[in-house]
Protein backbone atom coordinates (compact mmCIF):
# COMPACT_ATOMS: atom_id res chain seq x y z
CA UNK A 1 0.00 0.00 0.00
CA UNK A 2 1.08 3.78 -0.69
CA UNK A 3 0.17 5.57 2.29
CA UNK A 4 0.49 9.06 0.59
CA UNK A 5 -1.88 8.05 -1.93
CA UNK A 6 -3.75 6.36 0.64
CA UNK A 7 -4.51 9.65 2.83
CA UNK A 8 -4.67 11.18 -0.54
CA UNK A 9 -8.10 9.24 -0.88
CA UNK A 10 -9.20 9.74 2.60
CA UNK A 11 -8.96 13.29 1.94
CA UNK A 12 -10.76 12.74 -1.15
CA UNK A 13 -13.25 11.04 0.67
CA UNK A 14 -13.68 13.57 3.58
CA UNK A 15 -13.47 16.75 1.34
CA UNK A 16 -17.01 18.22 0.69
CA UNK A 17 -17.58 18.06 -3.14
CA UNK A 18 -16.31 20.98 -5.01
CA UNK A 19 -19.26 21.69 -6.53
CA UNK A 20 -21.36 21.91 -3.58
CA UNK A 21 -18.66 24.88 -2.07
CA UNK A 22 -19.27 26.72 -5.19
CA UNK A 23 -22.92 26.75 -4.74
CA UNK A 24 -22.53 27.55 -1.09
CA UNK A 25 -20.10 30.42 -1.94
CA UNK A 26 -22.32 31.60 -4.71
CA UNK A 27 -25.47 31.81 -2.64
CA UNK A 28 -23.12 33.41 0.56
CA UNK A 29 -21.97 35.72 -2.19
CA UNK A 30 -25.44 36.90 -3.51
CA UNK A 31 -26.27 37.64 0.35
CA UNK A 32 -22.88 40.14 0.76
CA UNK A 33 -23.55 41.49 -2.58
CA UNK A 34 -27.29 42.67 -0.99
CA UNK A 35 -26.79 43.43 2.50
CA UNK A 36 -23.79 45.38 0.86
CA UNK A 37 -26.14 47.46 -0.79
CA UNK A 38 -28.01 49.22 1.98
CA UNK A 39 -27.05 52.27 3.71
CA UNK A 40 -26.88 51.19 7.48
CA UNK A 41 -24.52 48.02 6.68
CA UNK A 42 -20.88 48.90 6.92
CA UNK A 43 -19.21 45.39 6.49
CA UNK A 44 -20.37 42.34 5.26
CA UNK A 45 -18.09 38.53 5.37
CA UNK A 46 -18.54 35.44 5.98
CA UNK A 47 -17.34 33.11 9.13
CA UNK A 48 -17.53 29.76 9.72
CA UNK A 49 -16.13 26.81 8.14
CA UNK A 50 -16.75 27.56 4.91
CA UNK A 51 -14.78 31.31 5.45
CA UNK A 52 -11.86 28.67 7.24
CA UNK A 53 -11.57 26.42 4.58
CA UNK A 54 -12.58 23.74 6.68
CA UNK A 55 -15.81 22.76 5.90
CA UNK A 56 -17.28 18.70 5.55
CA UNK A 57 -19.25 16.96 3.46
CA UNK A 58 -21.87 17.76 2.95
CA UNK A 59 -22.53 21.55 3.32
CA UNK A 60 -26.03 22.64 3.67
CA UNK A 61 -25.38 26.39 5.86
CA UNK A 62 -23.24 28.87 5.70
CA UNK A 63 -22.82 31.66 8.15
CA UNK A 64 -22.55 35.40 7.12
CA UNK A 65 -21.82 38.24 8.98
CA UNK A 66 -23.58 41.86 8.77
CA UNK A 67 -22.26 44.61 10.57
CA UNK A 68 -24.51 46.77 10.84
CA UNK A 69 -23.60 51.20 11.44
CA UNK A 70 -24.52 51.61 15.46
CA UNK A 71 -25.38 55.12 14.68
CA UNK A 72 -27.93 54.29 12.70
CA UNK A 73 -29.61 51.84 15.55
CA UNK A 74 -28.59 53.79 18.68
CA UNK A 75 -30.49 50.86 21.22
CA UNK A 76 -28.48 48.44 19.67
CA UNK A 77 -25.72 46.60 21.83
CA UNK A 78 -27.99 47.63 25.08
CA UNK A 79 -29.31 44.93 27.42
CA UNK A 80 -33.03 43.74 27.02
CA UNK A 81 -34.95 43.30 23.96
CA UNK A 82 -32.64 45.48 21.29
CA UNK A 83 -31.05 42.17 20.37
CA UNK A 84 -34.46 40.72 19.00
CA UNK A 85 -34.92 44.46 17.46
CA UNK A 86 -31.79 43.36 15.77
CA UNK A 87 -33.00 39.80 14.48
CA UNK A 88 -35.97 41.50 12.74
CA UNK A 89 -34.52 43.63 11.18
CA UNK A 90 -32.08 41.65 9.74
CA UNK A 91 -35.26 39.46 8.96
CA UNK A 92 -37.03 42.19 7.30
CA UNK A 93 -34.10 43.27 5.14
CA UNK A 94 -33.70 39.48 4.08
CA UNK A 95 -37.38 38.97 3.35
CA UNK A 96 -36.77 42.93 1.08
CA UNK A 97 -33.66 41.98 -0.41
CA UNK A 98 -33.79 38.25 -1.29
CA UNK A 99 -37.58 37.21 -0.46
CA UNK A 100 -38.43 34.67 -2.79
CA UNK A 101 -42.19 36.36 -3.54
CA UNK A 102 -40.53 39.61 -4.38
CA UNK A 103 -36.77 40.37 -3.51
CA UNK A 104 -35.15 43.13 -4.84
CA UNK A 105 -31.84 41.81 -5.38
CA UNK A 106 -32.66 38.18 -5.57
CA UNK A 107 -35.51 35.81 -5.34
CA UNK A 108 -33.30 32.83 -3.28
CA UNK A 109 -35.14 33.01 0.45
CA UNK A 110 -38.43 31.03 1.21
CA UNK A 111 -38.50 31.44 5.00
CA UNK A 112 -36.20 33.59 6.97
CA UNK A 113 -36.50 32.93 10.75
CA UNK A 114 -34.69 34.57 13.79
CA UNK A 115 -33.22 32.31 16.12
CA UNK A 116 -31.18 32.85 19.48
CA UNK A 117 -28.08 34.43 17.68
CA UNK A 118 -28.59 34.92 14.24
CA UNK A 119 -31.94 34.43 11.16
CA UNK A 120 -32.17 30.99 9.54
CA UNK A 121 -32.68 31.85 5.80
CA UNK A 122 -33.90 28.82 4.02
CA UNK A 123 -32.97 28.71 0.50
CA UNK A 124 -34.42 24.79 0.11
CA UNK A 125 -38.14 23.65 1.40
CA UNK A 126 -37.77 24.07 5.06
CA UNK A 127 -38.82 20.30 5.79
CA UNK A 128 -36.23 18.99 3.31
CA UNK A 129 -33.66 16.90 5.42
CA UNK A 130 -30.61 18.84 5.19
CA UNK A 131 -32.35 22.05 4.00
CA UNK A 132 -28.96 24.79 2.35
CA UNK A 133 -29.54 27.46 4.63
CA UNK A 134 -27.68 30.98 5.35
CA UNK A 135 -27.75 32.51 9.18
CA UNK A 136 -27.38 35.91 9.21
CA UNK A 137 -26.23 37.72 12.04
CA UNK A 138 -26.09 41.01 12.77
CA UNK A 139 -23.47 42.49 14.61
CA UNK A 140 -21.80 45.53 15.94
CA UNK A 141 -18.31 46.34 15.29
CA UNK A 142 -16.53 48.04 18.97
CA UNK A 143 -13.87 50.32 19.30
CA UNK A 144 -11.32 47.71 19.84
CA UNK A 145 -12.43 45.94 16.59
CA UNK A 146 -14.81 43.11 18.36
CA UNK A 147 -18.18 42.37 17.72
CA UNK A 148 -21.29 42.47 19.40
CA UNK A 149 -23.14 39.56 19.06
CA UNK A 150 -27.31 39.55 19.67
CA UNK A 151 -28.76 36.90 21.80
CA UNK A 152 -32.51 36.92 21.76
CA UNK A 153 -32.46 34.41 24.63
CA UNK A 154 -30.70 35.98 27.04
CA UNK A 155 -31.72 39.47 26.29
CA UNK A 156 -28.07 40.79 26.07
CA UNK A 157 -25.19 41.11 23.44
CA UNK A 158 -21.91 39.30 24.33
CA UNK A 159 -18.35 40.07 22.83
CA UNK A 160 -17.03 37.78 20.29
CA UNK A 161 -14.04 37.54 17.54
CA UNK A 162 -14.66 35.19 15.21
CA UNK A 163 -12.14 36.78 12.91
CA UNK A 164 -9.30 35.44 14.97
CA UNK A 165 -9.82 32.01 13.97
CA UNK A 166 -10.19 32.94 10.50
CA UNK A 167 -7.04 34.78 10.64
CA UNK A 168 -5.05 32.02 12.68
CA UNK A 169 -6.44 29.13 10.78
CA UNK A 170 -5.26 30.94 7.52
CA UNK A 171 -1.84 31.23 9.10
CA UNK A 172 -1.67 27.43 10.02
CA UNK A 173 -2.36 27.01 6.30
CA UNK A 174 0.41 29.41 5.47
CA UNK A 175 2.62 27.26 7.18
CA UNK A 176 2.11 24.09 5.85
CA UNK A 177 -0.23 23.16 2.92
CA UNK A 178 -1.78 20.22 4.68
CA UNK A 179 -3.37 22.15 7.73
CA UNK A 180 -6.85 22.78 6.76
CA UNK A 181 -7.43 19.53 4.89
CA UNK A 182 -5.84 17.53 8.21
CA UNK A 183 -8.36 19.30 10.05
CA UNK A 184 -11.46 18.35 7.95
CA UNK A 185 -10.15 14.71 8.83
CA UNK A 186 -10.10 15.54 11.94
CA UNK A 187 -13.90 16.74 12.28
CA UNK A 188 -14.52 13.76 10.09
CA UNK A 189 -12.78 11.75 13.08
CA UNK A 190 -14.52 13.15 15.52
CA UNK A 191 -18.81 11.76 14.19
CA UNK A 192 -16.99 8.28 15.25
CA UNK A 193 -16.19 9.55 19.10
CA UNK A 194 -19.38 8.60 21.00
CA UNK A 195 -20.63 11.39 22.43
CA UNK A 196 -21.43 14.80 20.65
CA UNK A 197 -18.60 16.88 19.92
CA UNK A 198 -18.81 20.16 18.52
CA UNK A 199 -16.43 20.57 15.09
CA UNK A 200 -15.25 23.50 16.39
CA UNK A 201 -13.80 21.79 19.62
CA UNK A 202 -11.69 20.16 17.29
CA UNK A 203 -10.52 22.87 14.84
CA UNK A 204 -9.55 24.69 18.13
CA UNK A 205 -7.91 21.46 19.10
CA UNK A 206 -6.01 21.53 16.17
CA UNK A 207 -5.00 25.16 15.97
CA UNK A 208 -3.08 24.15 19.15
CA UNK A 209 -2.24 20.23 18.94
CA UNK A 210 -1.43 19.80 15.07
CA UNK A 211 1.68 20.36 13.77
CA UNK A 212 2.42 22.61 10.47
CA UNK A 213 5.31 20.65 9.31
CA UNK A 214 6.61 16.90 8.30
CA UNK A 215 3.61 14.49 7.23
CA UNK A 216 0.75 13.66 7.12
CA UNK A 217 0.89 10.39 9.30
CA UNK A 218 3.33 12.11 12.08
CA UNK A 219 1.23 14.99 12.37
CA UNK A 220 -1.90 13.39 12.91
CA UNK A 221 -0.22 11.31 15.65
CA UNK A 222 1.25 14.09 17.28
CA UNK A 223 -2.28 15.66 17.32
CA UNK A 224 -4.22 12.46 18.79
CA UNK A 225 -0.73 12.77 21.32
CA UNK A 226 -1.36 16.17 22.49
CA UNK A 227 -4.76 17.04 22.24
CA UNK A 228 -5.57 13.94 24.51
CA UNK A 229 -3.88 16.02 27.15
CA UNK A 230 -4.98 19.36 26.09
CA UNK A 231 -8.96 18.66 26.43
CA UNK A 232 -8.21 17.57 30.23
CA UNK A 233 -7.35 21.82 30.26
CA UNK A 234 -10.92 22.46 28.50
CA UNK A 235 -11.52 23.73 25.24
CA UNK A 236 -11.98 27.61 25.17
CA UNK A 237 -12.62 30.30 22.66
CA UNK A 238 -8.88 30.84 21.15
CA UNK A 239 -9.70 34.33 21.43
CA UNK A 240 -10.40 34.17 25.20
CA UNK A 241 -14.02 36.28 24.65
CA UNK A 242 -16.50 33.79 24.87
CA UNK A 243 -14.98 30.92 27.63
CA UNK A 244 -15.70 27.05 26.96
CA UNK A 245 -16.61 26.29 23.26
CA UNK A 246 -18.66 23.49 24.18
CA UNK A 247 -20.06 23.55 28.21
CA UNK A 248 -21.59 20.27 28.08
CA UNK A 249 -18.61 18.45 26.25
CA UNK A 250 -18.09 15.35 27.40
CA UNK A 251 -14.05 15.32 27.94
CA UNK A 252 -13.41 11.87 29.92
CA UNK A 253 -15.27 10.26 26.17
CA UNK A 254 -13.66 12.46 24.06
CA UNK A 255 -9.77 11.64 25.62
CA UNK A 256 -9.95 7.64 25.85
CA UNK A 257 -10.93 8.31 22.04
CA UNK A 258 -8.13 10.48 21.49
CA UNK A 259 -6.07 8.34 23.75
CA UNK A 260 -7.06 5.34 21.47
CA UNK A 261 -6.89 6.99 17.99
CA UNK A 262 -3.13 8.07 19.72
CA UNK A 263 -2.27 4.59 20.40
CA UNK A 264 -3.24 3.58 16.63
CA UNK A 265 -1.46 6.06 15.35
CA UNK A 266 1.52 4.80 16.82
CA UNK A 267 1.38 1.29 16.09
CA UNK A 268 0.20 3.05 12.28
CA UNK A 269 3.78 4.86 12.25
CA UNK A 270 5.98 2.38 13.74
CA UNK A 271 4.78 -0.30 10.70
CA UNK A 272 5.37 2.34 8.34
CA UNK A 273 8.84 2.85 10.16
CA UNK A 274 9.53 -0.73 9.47
CA UNK A 275 8.01 -0.96 5.93
CA UNK A 276 4.88 -2.48 6.66
CA UNK A 277 3.36 -0.51 5.14
CA UNK A 278 -0.15 -2.81 4.42
CA UNK A 279 -0.11 -3.34 8.45
CA UNK A 280 0.07 0.62 8.72
CA UNK A 281 -2.64 1.29 6.51
CA UNK A 282 -5.15 -0.98 8.34
CA UNK A 283 -4.22 0.82 11.95
CA UNK A 284 -4.85 4.39 10.04
CA UNK A 285 -8.14 2.47 8.66
CA UNK A 286 -9.09 1.81 12.56
CA UNK A 287 -8.74 4.98 13.32
CA UNK A 288 -11.16 6.24 9.94
CA UNK A 289 -12.72 3.91 9.54
CA UNK A 290 -13.99 3.04 6.08
CA UNK A 291 -12.95 5.90 4.16
CA UNK A 292 -9.17 5.36 4.87
CA UNK A 293 -9.00 2.46 1.76
CA UNK A 294 -8.38 -0.73 2.45
CA UNK A 295 -4.75 -2.58 2.15
CA UNK A 296 -4.23 -4.90 -0.70
CA UNK A 297 -3.80 -8.82 0.41
CA UNK A 298 0.15 -8.39 -0.51
CA UNK A 299 2.91 -5.91 0.78
CA UNK A 300 4.45 -4.05 -2.63
CA UNK A 301 6.71 -2.03 -0.50
CA UNK A 302 8.35 -0.92 -3.29
CA UNK A 303 11.55 1.91 -3.43
CA UNK A 304 8.57 4.66 -4.31
CA UNK A 305 6.33 3.95 -1.41
CA UNK A 306 9.03 3.91 1.40
CA UNK A 307 10.45 6.65 -0.20
CA UNK A 308 7.03 8.68 0.54
CA UNK A 309 6.96 7.87 4.71
CA UNK A 310 9.29 9.71 6.13
CA UNK A 311 9.76 7.06 9.00
CA UNK A 312 9.47 8.34 12.51
CA UNK A 313 12.77 8.22 14.65
CA UNK A 314 12.62 5.40 17.26
CA UNK A 315 14.10 5.96 20.64
CA UNK A 316 17.66 4.19 20.40
CA UNK A 317 18.48 6.74 17.18
CA UNK A 318 16.57 10.08 18.82
CA UNK A 319 18.82 12.82 19.25
CA UNK A 320 20.59 13.18 22.52
CA UNK A 321 20.98 16.40 24.50
CA UNK B 1 -3.20 3.11 65.65
CA UNK B 2 0.20 4.66 64.15
CA UNK B 3 0.22 1.57 62.37
CA UNK B 4 -3.14 2.56 60.53
CA UNK B 5 -2.01 5.86 60.39
CA UNK B 6 1.59 4.65 58.96
CA UNK B 7 -0.40 2.64 56.56
CA UNK B 8 -2.58 4.51 55.17
CA UNK B 9 0.58 7.14 54.42
CA UNK B 10 2.72 4.74 52.59
CA UNK B 11 3.52 5.68 49.63
CA UNK B 12 2.12 4.67 46.54
CA UNK B 13 5.27 2.81 44.24
CA UNK B 14 4.70 3.62 40.14
CA UNK B 15 4.82 -0.62 39.73
CA UNK B 16 1.62 -0.66 42.07
CA UNK B 17 0.30 1.18 39.79
CA UNK B 18 1.44 -0.32 36.44
CA UNK B 19 2.75 -4.06 37.37
CA UNK B 20 2.50 -4.86 33.96
CA UNK B 21 5.24 -2.32 32.95
CA UNK B 22 7.49 -3.43 35.45
CA UNK B 23 7.06 -7.30 34.39
CA UNK B 24 8.09 -5.97 30.88
CA UNK B 25 10.65 -3.93 31.89
CA UNK B 26 12.33 -6.64 34.08
CA UNK B 27 11.51 -9.67 30.99
CA UNK B 28 13.00 -7.08 28.31
CA UNK B 29 16.53 -6.47 30.58
CA UNK B 30 16.56 -10.07 31.72
CA UNK B 31 17.10 -10.95 27.64
CA UNK B 32 19.75 -8.50 26.55
CA UNK B 33 21.37 -6.98 29.60
CA UNK B 34 21.48 -9.92 32.25
CA UNK B 35 23.86 -8.69 34.29
CA UNK B 36 21.49 -5.45 35.68
CA UNK B 37 19.90 -6.17 38.56
CA UNK B 38 16.33 -4.69 40.37
CA UNK B 39 16.46 -3.14 43.44
CA UNK B 40 13.51 -2.07 44.89
CA UNK B 41 14.68 0.56 46.78
CA UNK B 42 12.50 4.10 46.69
CA UNK B 43 11.39 4.30 43.55
CA UNK B 44 13.37 1.58 42.39
CA UNK B 45 16.65 1.06 39.88
CA UNK B 46 18.39 -1.57 37.87
CA UNK B 47 21.99 -1.55 39.02
CA UNK B 48 25.09 -3.59 37.56
CA UNK B 49 26.84 -3.62 33.86
CA UNK B 50 25.71 -2.92 30.16
CA UNK B 51 26.55 -5.15 27.73
CA UNK B 52 29.78 -4.13 26.20
CA UNK B 53 28.62 -4.51 22.45
CA UNK B 54 24.37 -4.55 22.47
CA UNK B 55 24.55 -3.74 18.64
CA UNK B 56 23.22 -5.23 15.24
CA UNK B 57 26.69 -5.48 13.63
CA UNK B 58 30.25 -7.11 14.28
CA UNK B 59 31.99 -6.22 17.54
CA UNK B 60 34.96 -3.89 16.08
CA UNK B 61 38.34 -6.30 16.46
CA UNK B 62 40.19 -3.56 18.75
CA UNK B 63 36.97 -2.62 20.89
CA UNK B 64 38.15 -4.78 23.86
CA UNK B 65 41.78 -3.37 23.70
CA UNK B 66 39.90 0.06 23.78
CA UNK B 67 37.30 -0.60 26.64
CA UNK B 68 38.79 -3.69 28.27
CA UNK B 69 35.78 -7.17 28.54
CA UNK B 70 33.47 -5.92 30.57
CA UNK B 71 30.44 -3.58 29.73
CA UNK B 72 30.19 -0.06 31.41
CA UNK B 73 28.47 -0.45 35.48
CA UNK B 74 25.39 2.09 35.64
CA UNK B 75 23.04 2.63 37.72
CA UNK B 76 19.19 2.80 36.03
CA UNK B 77 17.49 4.77 38.71
CA UNK B 78 13.43 5.17 37.99
CA UNK B 79 11.12 8.19 39.38
CA UNK B 80 7.87 7.66 40.51
CA UNK B 81 6.77 9.64 37.50
CA UNK B 82 7.97 6.36 35.35
CA UNK B 83 6.55 5.30 32.76
CA UNK B 84 5.68 8.34 31.74
CA UNK B 85 9.00 10.02 32.34
CA UNK B 86 11.98 8.22 31.30
CA UNK B 87 14.37 7.22 34.03
CA UNK B 88 18.09 8.27 34.89
CA UNK B 89 20.96 6.34 33.41
CA UNK B 90 24.32 6.93 35.92
CA UNK B 91 27.58 5.87 34.51
CA UNK B 92 29.57 5.12 37.47
CA UNK B 93 32.84 3.81 35.19
CA UNK B 94 34.03 6.02 33.81
CA UNK B 95 32.67 8.97 35.07
CA UNK B 96 32.29 12.08 33.44
CA UNK B 97 34.51 14.98 34.78
CA UNK B 98 32.07 17.30 36.43
CA UNK B 99 33.76 20.22 33.61
CA UNK B 100 32.24 17.81 31.11
CA UNK B 101 28.51 17.84 32.86
CA UNK B 102 25.71 20.07 30.63
CA UNK B 103 27.92 19.87 27.82
CA UNK B 104 26.23 18.84 24.89
CA UNK B 105 29.16 17.03 23.16
CA UNK B 106 29.58 14.89 25.74
CA UNK B 107 25.60 14.15 26.55
CA UNK B 108 25.85 14.66 30.06
CA UNK B 109 23.09 16.02 32.68
CA UNK B 110 23.82 18.74 35.27
CA UNK B 111 23.28 15.73 37.71
CA UNK B 112 25.76 13.13 36.08
CA UNK B 113 23.36 11.38 34.27
CA UNK B 114 23.36 10.46 30.29
CA UNK B 115 21.29 12.74 28.08
CA UNK B 116 19.84 10.18 25.95
CA UNK B 117 16.92 12.26 24.38
CA UNK B 118 17.17 15.70 23.41
CA UNK B 119 13.62 16.35 23.64
CA UNK B 120 10.47 15.46 26.11
CA UNK B 121 8.49 14.37 23.38
CA UNK B 122 11.14 11.56 22.06
CA UNK B 123 9.37 9.24 25.03
CA UNK B 124 6.34 9.21 25.34
CA UNK B 125 6.06 6.21 28.32
CA UNK B 126 5.56 3.41 25.66
CA UNK B 127 8.92 2.88 24.41
CA UNK B 128 11.22 -0.02 25.97
CA UNK B 129 13.69 0.83 28.27
CA UNK B 130 15.91 -0.89 26.56
CA UNK B 131 16.46 1.66 23.64
CA UNK B 132 18.07 3.53 26.19
CA UNK B 133 20.27 1.47 27.70
CA UNK B 134 21.14 0.56 24.34
CA UNK B 135 21.93 4.23 23.90
CA UNK B 136 24.04 4.44 26.97
CA UNK B 137 26.08 1.28 25.75
CA UNK B 138 27.01 3.16 22.62
CA UNK B 139 27.97 6.30 24.97
CA UNK B 140 29.99 4.44 26.45
CA UNK B 141 32.22 3.96 23.53
CA UNK B 142 31.53 7.17 21.87
CA UNK B 143 33.16 8.29 25.35
CA UNK B 144 35.74 6.80 24.81
CA UNK B 145 36.48 8.15 21.34
CA UNK B 146 35.65 11.82 22.50
CA UNK B 147 38.10 11.45 25.19
CA UNK B 148 41.03 9.71 22.77
CA UNK B 149 40.75 12.85 21.25
CA UNK B 150 40.34 11.61 17.57
CA UNK B 151 36.29 13.52 18.18
CA UNK B 152 35.99 16.41 19.30
CA UNK B 153 32.10 15.78 19.99
CA UNK B 154 29.68 12.80 20.32
CA UNK B 155 27.47 12.26 17.67
CA UNK B 156 24.17 13.69 18.01
CA UNK B 157 22.12 10.47 17.83
CA UNK B 158 24.21 8.08 19.12
CA UNK B 159 26.10 5.47 17.15
CA UNK B 160 22.77 2.12 17.73
CA UNK B 161 22.39 1.79 14.51
CA UNK B 162 25.00 4.30 13.05
CA UNK B 163 28.31 2.51 12.07
CA UNK B 164 30.16 5.75 10.79
CA UNK B 165 32.62 5.69 13.62
CA UNK B 166 33.12 1.77 14.39
CA UNK B 167 36.23 2.58 12.06
CA UNK B 168 37.67 5.14 14.77
CA UNK B 169 38.22 2.63 17.48
CA UNK B 170 40.60 0.40 16.32
CA UNK B 171 42.33 4.85 15.98
CA UNK B 172 41.45 5.19 19.75
CA UNK B 173 42.79 1.72 20.79
CA UNK B 174 46.33 2.54 19.25
CA UNK B 175 46.45 6.22 20.95
CA UNK B 176 45.19 4.73 24.07
CA UNK B 177 47.83 1.84 24.13
CA UNK B 178 50.61 4.13 22.77
CA UNK B 179 49.87 6.56 26.17
CA UNK B 180 50.18 3.65 28.26
CA UNK B 181 53.11 2.36 27.41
Amino acid sequence: MDLTNAFDELQRNVNADIDQVTLARDRRDIFKKAFKGEDDVLEVFGSGSLARSTQLRPVHDVDLIVVFDGDKHPGWGAPGTSAEDALGHAQDRVKALLGMADGRVDQLVRLAKPRDRAVKCFIDPPEQDDAFTVDVMPVLRQPDETLLLPSKRNKQWNTADPEYLIKEVAAQQRKWAFFRPLVRVLKHWRLGVPTKVKSLVIEVLALQCLPTEGNRQNALKSFFTSSAVEVGYGVEDPAKRCGPIQPDLDISILRTALEEARNLAELACAAAADGKTDEAGMYWRDIFGDDFPESSSENHVGAAASAAVVTPRVVKDAPQG
Amino acid sequence: MSEVVAARHKPEMWWECEPRRLERDKGEIAECCSDLKWIPQDAGRWEGRLPLWPFARPEPASLRQLLGKDGMPVIVRYSQAYPMVPPAIYPLSPEPDLIEYTQTRFHVMGDGSLCLLQDDYTWTGRESIVDLLMKAAGWRVEYALVKSGLVNAMTINGIVSDPSRDHLIEQAAQLTSNWNK
